[in-house]
């Protein structure tokens, strides 16, 4: 179990997502395929891979993306 | 009947001349997670993607439908609408993503009848809605809301704006008996104040309207920005974030 299982919400608790770009990735995807702009999902792109990277999930880029 | 129009009159008389705070709840009607899966297969998400993705739509239900917003009346023709902290225990790390899901600001002020600016925590600019480019469709349809009156109205863009993009079918109620600008999201440009927007993936309601105590607007300092502009500065980020994503 990496330490990113602390983040959860009630009904759909995460578990062990090592690669918060693939993460963040998914997010970001989910925003745009259900109709979203492009602002909500650069902005859902930022909050997921944040949460990840805080929560001890680790990635392969160093860029820093801004909202 | 005419104990009906005597509650309207009532709270009409009440409300005039007083600056008002509104409190509104959002509640969600988007996708399902599950709805969303199959979504994911049939646009070949990666399975390394599905768990964000899962995650993502079960949070923005989550965030929704924990979202308060406010608006304090200033006048009859100005406003300011507000997001208390809405982020709850269960994602303490996580900022909240309603209110860009929901297209709202962590502070949005009417500067004018039509011009509305929403600011932005996170961003070092903020940004200009113009109204004049939207107009009204108002319809004979209407509702009780709070013991108000409201008429159903839909909106048409005169050119493609951005926010019409995520905003094809937006629905709005709004109560001529208050007659203030406003409401819950970046629309004001209706004559009476707006209780209820629907859009795509929340409708907004009002819960409560009180006598409101006097704000006074403060003007951002941020570069202001159109709403155009922004939406190519969003674009621009998500061509990084798609290339990033490919790598």
């Amino acid at each position: 179990m990496s330490g990113f299982c602390s983040i959860k919400s009630p009904s759909n608790k995460v578990e062990d997502p090592q690669d918060c770009d693939d993460f963040a990735a998914g997010g970001y995807w989910g925003v745009l395929i259900n109709g979203g702009s492009q602002q909500e999902a650069t902005n859902a792109y930022s909050s997921l891979y944040w949460a990840c990277i805080n929560n001890g999930g680790k990635s392969d880029t160093t860029t820093t993306i801004k909202p | 009947m005419k104990l009906t129009y005597l509650f309207i009159f009532f709270n009409s008389f009440l409300l005039f001349g007083q600056n008002l705070q509104v409190t509104y709840k959002a509640s969600y009607n988007g996708t399902s997670v599950k709805e969303g899966i199959e979504l994911a297969k049939k646009n070949n998400i990666p399975n390394g993607q599905l768990q964000g993705f899962k995650y993502y739509l079960q949070k923005v239900k989550d965030d929704i439908e924990n979202q308060k917003i406010i608006l304090n009346t200033i006048g009859d023709d100005q406003f300011i609408l507000s997001l208390p902290s809405s982020v709850d225990s269960d994602y303490s790390l996580v900022r909240s993503i309603a209110p860009v899901s929901l297209g709202l600001y962590d502070y949005l002020y009417s500067k004018g009848a039509n011009i509305i600016i929403g600011v932005n925590d996170l961003n070092d600019h903020a940004v200009l809605y113009d109204d004049k480019q939207a107009t009204w469709l108002v319809t004979s349809e209407s509702k009780n809301i709070l013991g108000f009156e409201c008429f159903k109205a839909t909106i048409k863009y005169k050119q493609s704006l951005p926010r019409q993009f995520a905003r094809d079918h937006v629905e709005a109620w709004f109560a001529p008996s208050i007659n203030k600008r406003g409401g819950p999201i970046v629309y004001t440009n209706l004559p009476g104040l707006i209780l209820e927007v629907k859009v795509r993936n929340a409708t907004i309601t009002a819960s409560n309207i009180e006598t409101g105590e006097n704000k006074v607007l403060k003007e951002t300092t941020k570069q202001i920005i159109t709403e155009f502009e922004s939406h190519k500065k969003a674009t621009l980020v998500g061509k990084a974030i798609e290339e990033r994503i490919k790598k």
